[in-house]
């Protein structure tokens, strides 16, 4: 590649020569960039002449002079110089690169802004200080802590598992599970991309952006607020992430190259009361509470029982340190052709636990192309990538009795002792952009831009059950298609004194299709197959195909005075293939202004004032649904029943469509939900930008999400979706970053940043009335929406203690009756004490309360960067103040039946307060495993614990490599680090994690903790 | 060059705001949207043939596909439970506490049975009708004017169809009778649902052929001018109307369409529905996919080894009762019925053997006894069960004229039309022409003739007289209502205009 540069600019430089043959007297210089390299091609000329050159290979030039003329060096990317040739030492002219003005724009949508002209609520985080000495399954993960108003969660410890993204609160609402998230729109490149598929459509659980490989990303634009997000119209309202890959820069190829070798260590499991502890206990229980005539299993009383002295340590059998390899190289440049850059990267993340982990391959290229004298670009992306996730297809219990062997015990060696089986989970994505950019006339640009993504799925399991022998095969793949053309015209006209405008005019056409197809079988199968091969009549096959299109017209008008008084406006529509002709299209504008006051006379004086804008946005986005057909009414063929019988097909032979009773009728009344975002913000840099001070207050109304009213049965459907509810999101945001050097050689950065978020619903349908959260087979999840409270909140029992003697329990003075317990349970001493909320004596779903907030009201992250020398120390931390949680891992493992014995471990009873006698004043109440209902019950508002954490995530040690003894190796810049990841968290919670919790803020039993990790690595760059 | 681009742009632009105006049309490919699905011909035979599919399931039961709040996963065969179990006539010889807890009328309590109070199929059907009804009028292509009036007819027909068989079931229930009704509905008064019945099949009966082309099976297995009568004299019963009633019955036996069976040509009528008494039925035909389930029959229940693979019989007529019944052949063994409906399996012979069958039908003892009138043999992994389902044949018409007439006096005509279904099962003739002990004797000779065809209990109800039949009954308990199924919980959702059924609001 070098040498074809190389012999164009030579060649050109032989045409050109020439030319300038008559010239009188030459003289020959040389052109350089400020660290001394030379610059091939930059054009220089004499001031009012037409003589001119451009520089060789050699970065030389020889032009004719005479002293007192002026020479013009230009070069793309670099300032152009004008210099008075007086003597011979005027002829080496250095350009100042003009990349600093370049980073002075911020990417917004559709484009880029200078960023003193922002006006919207954007943040930007630079990537490639956190994903050199960081490494992850996605870039998400590197953002957590980040951005004030970006709540990030890891959800699970599980290489290559979805972590959540809440940007200003969460906005969704749903009847079952709490899955329903309020989703940001990502775009890569200006290119919105497929980040999730609709459930019914998913084959894996990977998380869909694992496969961009963090070390292509330069950098990630948060836009948060309505006056920067409503330009993407109805995908905005949970905010838009913009993320923007490497490009080469002029100069020499930039070649890099990143190992890392990380080493996970398991972290504090679940506590388990092993061998002669769990003996002992069972013992207790035994002792207590069982009936006459029940003993216990034989391995706990008899000593000559081969699994009597058992202790196995299950946990610590499954769990094991794992070792985590990323590699990732890449080679950019550019120059006047254009840019390139090529990357490649290899992540292959061991699991912890048995059997689990995730592999990335990807590759990208990304080229641009100058033609017609600069006035055309064309840019052409591909980008390659596969994920590879291993996982346990029935989830691997690590709960087993510490009696029973573990497999590698001689007694019971070759016997499978856990379930079998291997899912494996590949995604695969294919991106190919290409857009071209003209430029007419002077601050007129043309881009037009056409991308097509290709996603694939697929999903191979094979399980067997332990105990009937049978094995289960599964095959399934998912295809995604999305085809985007967007054409934008961006005006930009400075004139009269400061007057600057810009106007941007585009449209895009989007359409997204989606098919899946999947096989799976039952079958007393000996063999270990991962495919689905098994007879007719045994595989149960289906396919479905979900398709959607989005037609969008956009317009932004930003007009700024002299960087002080901005005003902006944008404007969207977007209509969309899921709505009826009637209501397909949707309006989003919002308008914003800004002040930079600091350029106001009065804080001319200011010294330690260096910039300050006050600003203020409202605007309107929008979001919509999965379902593609929802509004236009979608009728159903029927299908083959269980037992592959037409009966719901066809009568007499005769088939046709009846309505899909399930989800009603046409609605052409569904309509966008649309997110009003007011949003308030002052930006102050202080003593020469060594302290900068955000703040940011905003309120989002977010208007009509979809839900169900169930209809009456004698309309024949099942229930239609409405746009009904109504939730508000109010929150503050600051963000502190300082910048202190102590002398050339001492320099500490802090970032500190976090924000509050008050959530509430605001109107529900049916008259506002409560939903209490089931699955559609009648699951209970414990959760209620109800107006006036935040989203999801714990509606439990409410705890009053435990009753210590008969008479507490209270009784019914009308009937003579005890007061009866969940599941008609007959009350006793030692029971849990429910307050009766109703006084109707008995305790049931009436009795329930609001016992919580599981959303979390205070999140944030604080950064710390010290640099000594060649030394760097970067500590990255992140919290969470302020919500509910429940510890139902633990609870479920105290929930004992009454054939408890001998199944699942045990906590250590000596770590919680159980009551096991009167006057016990505990939390639990009696753990009594004959009783007739279970005596833990996970709704009980007794156990609400205070979810909040301060988690030191990552700490990195780095060392930059003496750049003399390098060069003498050829190596331009070298950094070895030491990154330690997941290193402390304080908090209160009883749990491992408090952070592991889903977003309704129940710890999930059977949840995968997350690995510390210690990381080493080597970064180069040629 | 610049000229160039700029065309080539203009081109490309101009070709995208062509391809932009379907851009948004979006449609499933795996399905129709309601737009897409009333176009033509054939669209509409598709939709009225969904409409009788959707009542062939309701008479089957509902299942977990229909309702979240169900727990059955196959259908049970309910139109049995709704119209045999209570009339004192069955047992469970392997005490299945499902059927036991039907037979004694704790339809509440019994958790199991609960999806049988639940009607949403049966709404189903009539929405379907509505739609059809409402949509198909506006359909000009691919069919002719007369099979458009007949495909209306039979939407007709099956909206009062699907309201009778409920209103048989339920007694008072909401009338339904236009396309996506949101509206909370309430009950209506029994009277007024079965007027609207018969205007439904006036309307039908006006339009439809007596016959159409093709097998007996598939032609009488759709509406036709002998099904919406008979749907009319059944409801003109319940209205208490026997002149109209008769009338209506008069016009099917004048046709000629229909005639009786010979008692050889029964194992046709109740193996392969190919009969020429069969008015009308639902269809079942395993050769082209439409059998029903494991359960979905009911003789999965009661028939054994050699039929299917079940080794013990889960529902039973006693024997003393078969003797009661049929007196005839307790006294001289001339009801030829009892073998034809009736056999005794040799269950010394193992379970993985083909059992034989004894010649004597009531060999087996008091309990033991099969129920064999539908026997089809099939294949005996349990499924692909295709039995007919027949709602009305000849000989119940003939027995419901007589009926009609034996009450409005019409003796003579009465015993002809009785005579009729004695003579071809072998029985003497009935002579006495005393009008009450004639109305009796038809009585009986329903429940010999109809036995184990969903009518029993019907008839019973509709004479306020199940009580008599069924112990766990009182007729107290019957005049407040508990001769009909309880309305499921999920009636009440979202309708504060439902009400239960005043039995079912005190007992479970």
């Amino acid at each position: 590649m070098e040498t074809i540069i190389q012999r164009t600019c030579f060649l050109l430089v032989v045409l050109l020569l020439p030319m300038l043959a008559f010239a009188q007297k030459a003289h020959t210089g040389k052109v350089t960039d400020q660290d001394g390299e030379i610059l091939i091609g930059a054009t220089v000329g004499v001031k009012g002449t037409d003589r001119f050159t451009v520089t060789d290979i050699n970065g030389k030039y020889t032009l004719s002079l005479k002293v007192g003329e002026t020479i013009i060096c230009s070069y793309i990317g670099y300032h152009t110089k004008e210099v008075a040739y007086r003597q011979a030492s005027d002829l080496a002219i250095q350009l100042e690169s003009s990349v600093e003005e370049l980073e002075s724009a911020i990417v917004i949508g559709y484009g880029t802004q200078i960023r003193e002209e922002v006006t919207g609520s954007i943040s930007e985080i630079k990537m490639d200080k956190l994903t050199e000495t960081q490494v992850a399954d996605s870039f998400e993960s590197l953002l957590q802590g980040k951005v004030a108003g970006m709540n990030i969660q890891l959800n699970s410890g599980e290489p290559g598992s979805k972590p959540t993204i809440i940007i200003r609160g969460l906005a969704a609402v749903s009847r079952g599970d709490a899955s329903a998230v309020s989703e940001p729109l990502y775009v890569v490149d200006g290119v919105p991309i497929i980040s999730r598929t609709a459930d019914e459509f998913s084959i894996t659980s990977t998380n869909v952006l694992a496969d961009l490989n963090p070390s292509d990303i330069e950098d990630v634009v948060v836009l948060k607020d309505a006056s920067a997000a409503a330009i993407y119209g109805s995908r905005a309202a949970n905010g838009v992430i913009l993320i923007t890959t490497k490009k080469g820069r002029r100069g020499k190829p930039q070649i890099s190259f990143n190992a890392r070798l990380g080493i996970n260590y398991v972290p504090q499991l679940q506590d388990v009361a092993g061998g002669a502890k769990e003996r002992e206990q069972v013992a207790r229980l035994y002792a207590s509470y069982a009936p006459y005539g029940v003993t216990m299993p034989a391995m706990y009383t008899d000593a000559n029982n081969p699994f009597y002295n058992n202790s196995s340590d299950w946990q610590g059998y499954l769990y094991n340190t794992s070792v985590t390899q990323d590699y990732s190289g890449s080679i950019r440049g550019a120059g006047d052709f254009g840019q390139y850059s090529i990357s490649m990267g290899h992540m292959d993340n061991k699991g912890i636990l048995f059997n689990t982990g995730f592999k990335r391959y990807s590759t990208m290229a990304s080229t641009s192309f100058n033609a017609l004298k600069n006035t055309l670009v064309i840019d052409n992306t591909l980008a390659v990538s596969r994920t590879d996730q291993t996982r346990n297809p029935d989830g691997l219990s690590t709960n087993y009795s510490t009696l029973l062997p573990l497999p590698n015990q001689e007694i019971v060696k070759g016997a499978e002792v856990y379930g079998l089986g291997k899912s494996s989970n590949l995604n695969d994505r294919i991106r190919f952009s290409s857009n071209a950019t003209l430029n007419f006339i002077k601050n007129l640009t043309y881009k037009a831009s056409l991308s097509l993504e290709y996603t694939r799925s697929m999903q191979d399991s094979y399980s067997a059950s332990r105990r009937t022998l049978r094995a289960t095969n599964s095959s399934g793949t998912s295809e995604s298609r999305n085809l985007l053309f967007q054409n934008t015209l961006n005006y930009a006209p400075k004139f009269g004194d400061g007057h600057s405008l810009s106007f941007l005019l585009g449209q895009s056409a989007e359409k997204i299709e989606t098919k899946i197809t999947s096989v799976s079988s039952v079958s007393a199968s000996p063999t270990l197959s991962e495919t689905v091969n098994w007879p007719t009549g045994n595989a149960i096959g289906s396919s479905n195909y979900t398709g959607s299109s989005i037609l969008s017209y956009f317009s932004r008008l930003d007009y700024s005075y002299k960087q002080k008084y901005m005003i902006g406006g944008s404007l969207r529509a977007d209509g969309s293939s899921k709505f009826g002709q009637a209501n397909r299209w949707g309006i989003f504008p919002s308008v914003s202004v800004g002040w930079n006051f600091d350029k106001e006379g009065i804080f001319e004086d200011v010294e330690w004032l260096e910039s300050g804008k006050i600003r203020a946005s409202y605007g309107v986005s929008g979001t919509t649904w999965n379902n593609d057909y929802l509004a236009l009414g979608i009728m159903d063929g029927g299908s083959l029943d269980n037992y592959n019988s037409n009966l719901e097909i066809s009568y007499g032979g005769i088939s046709g469509y009846s309505p899909s009773w399930y989800d009603g009728f046409k609605n052409e009344n569904l309509t966008w939900v649309k997110s009003q975002m007011s949003n308030v913000g002052m930006d102050v840099s202080l003593f020469g930008n060594k302290v900068e001070f955000i703040f940011d207050a905003y309120e989002k109304l977010t208007k009509g999400l979809l839900l169900t009213t169930s209809l009456p049965t004698t309309s024949g459907y099942n229930e239609v979706y409405r746009n009904a509810a109504n939730v508000l999101n109010r929150g503050l945001e600051f963000t502190v970053n300082t910048n202190i050097n102590a002398g050339t050689n001492f320099n500490w950065n802090t970032g500190l940043n976090f924000a509050l978020n008050r959530n509430r619903v605001v109107a529900l349908p049916d008259g506002n009335a409560d939903i209490i959260k089931t699955s559609t087979s009648g699951q209970d999840f414990g959760s209620i929406v109800r107006t006036g409270t935040p989203l999801n909140g714990f509606f439990f029992y409410e705890s009053q203690g435990i009753y210590q003697t008969e008479s507490e329990i209270p009784v019914n003075p009308k009937t003579g009756a005890s007061l009866l317990g969940l599941q008609n349970k007959i009350l006793a001493v030692g029971d849990r004490n429910f307050k009766d909320q109703n006084g109707d004596y008995i305790i049931d779903v009436d009795d329930r309360i609001y016992a919580g907030d599981p959303n979390p009201k205070w999140t944030g992250g604080w950064t710390n960067d010290f640099r000594y020398k060649n030394f760097g120390l970067n500590i990255i931390s992140t919290f969470v103040v302020g919500r509910k949680i429940v510890n139902t891992a633990l609870l479920d493992r105290l929930q004992f039946g009454k054939d408890f014995a001998g199944t699942g471990s045990m906590p250590n009873f000596d770590n919680y307060s159980i009551w096991e006698k009167s006057g016990d004043v505990a939390k639990y109440p009696t753990l009594n495993p004959w009783n007739d209902a279970s005596q833990i019950v996970s709704y009980d508002s007794e156990y609400v614990e205070d979810g909040s954490y301060f988690k030191v995530k990552a700490a990195t040690l780095s060392y930059n490599l003496n750049s003399k003894m390098l060069n003498r190796l050829g190596i331009g810049r070298a950094r070895v680090y030491c990154t330690f990841d997941n290193i402390v968290t304080f908090q209160k919670y009883s749990g491992p994690d408090a952070e592991l919790v889903t977003i309704d803020g129940f710890d999930a039993s059977g949840g995968y903790p997350m690995r510390r990790m210690m990381l080493f690595g080597v970064s180069l760059g040629l | 060059m610049r000229n160039k681009i700029f065309v080539t742009c203009l081109t490309s632009l101009l070709l995208i705001s062509q391809g932009c105006k379907n851009w948004l049309d979006q449609l499933p490919i795996n399905t129709v949207t309601e737009d897409q699905a009333w176009k033509t011909g054939s669209d509409a035979e598709g939709a009225v043939a969904k409409s009788f599919a959707i009542f062939r399931r309701a008479l089957a039961g509902l299942t977990k596909d229909d309702t979240p709040s169900t727990t059955r996963n196959g259908a049970w065969g309910d139109y049995y439970f709704w119209g045999d179990a209570r009339s004192g006539d069955w047992i469970t010889p392997n005490n299945d506490g499902d059927w036991q807890a039907g037979f004694n009328n704790n339809l509440i309590s019994r958790t199991q049975l609960e999806p049988m109070t639940n009607w949403r199929l049966f709404y189903r059907a009539i929405e379907q009708s509505n739609l059809v009804l409402e949509n198909v009028p506006n359909i000009t292509e691919g069919f002719t004017a007369e099979r458009k009036a007949q495909l209306l007819a039979e939407a007709h027909f099956m909206r009062g169809m699907a309201h009778f068989y409920a209103a048989r079931v339920w007694g008072d229930i909401p009338i339904n009778l236009s396309a996506r009704n949101v509206t909370p509905l309430g009950r209506e008064p029994l009277k007024d649902v079965m007027e609207m019945v018969v205007a439904e099949a006036d309307e039908a009966i006006a339009v439809l052929p007596w016959m159409y082309s093709g097998t007996r099976k598939k032609v009488t297995s759709r509406g036709t001018k002998g099904a919406a009568l008979a749907l009319k004299a059944h409801a003109l019963m319940w209205l208490k109307d026997y002149q109209g009633a008769s009338d209506a019955l008069n016009q099917i036996v004048e046709e000629g369409t229909f005639r009786l069976a010979p008692i050889e040509g029964f194992r046709d009528m109740f193996d392969t529905g190919e009969s020429e008494e069969l008015i009308f039925q639902m269809f079942y035909d395993a050769s082209i996919g439409e059998f029903s389930d494991y359960y979905g029959h009911i003789m999965t229940y009661y028939l054994t080894n050699p039929y299917t693979s079940r080794s013990n019989l889960s529902l039973a007529v006693p024997r003393s009762k078969i003797l009661e019944i049929y007196p005839d052949y307790a006294r001289d063994q001339s009801d030829k019925r009892v073998a034809e409906f009736f056999q005794s399996i040799d269950f010394s012979v193992g379970e993985n053997e083909i059992r034989p069958i004894f010649a004597d039908p009531l060999a087996n003892g008091e309990r033991q006894i099969m129920f064999a009138k539908f026997r089809k043999a099939k294949d005996r992994s349990y499924n692909l069960m295709d039995g007919p389902v027949p709602i009305f044949r000849y000989a119940d018409i003939l027995l419901l004229k007589a009926e009609a007439d034996a009450r409005l006096g019409n003796v003579n005509e009465a015993l002809v039309n009785l005579n009729l279904v004695r003579t071809r099962a072998g029985i003497p003739a009935f002579n006495k022409s005393d009008q009450p002990l004639l109305i009796e004797e038809i009585l009986e000779e329903r429940r010999r003739e109809l036995i184990g065809e969903y009518q029993r209990v019907y008839d019973l109800v509709r004479l306020g007289r199940l009580h008599e039949f069924n112990p766990a009954i009182t007729e107290q308990g019957e005049k407040d209502g508990a001769g009909f199924f309880p309305v499921s919980d999920e009636a009440f959702a979202n309708n504060p205009n439902m009400q239960q059924t005043y039995y079912w609001q005190f007992n479970q």
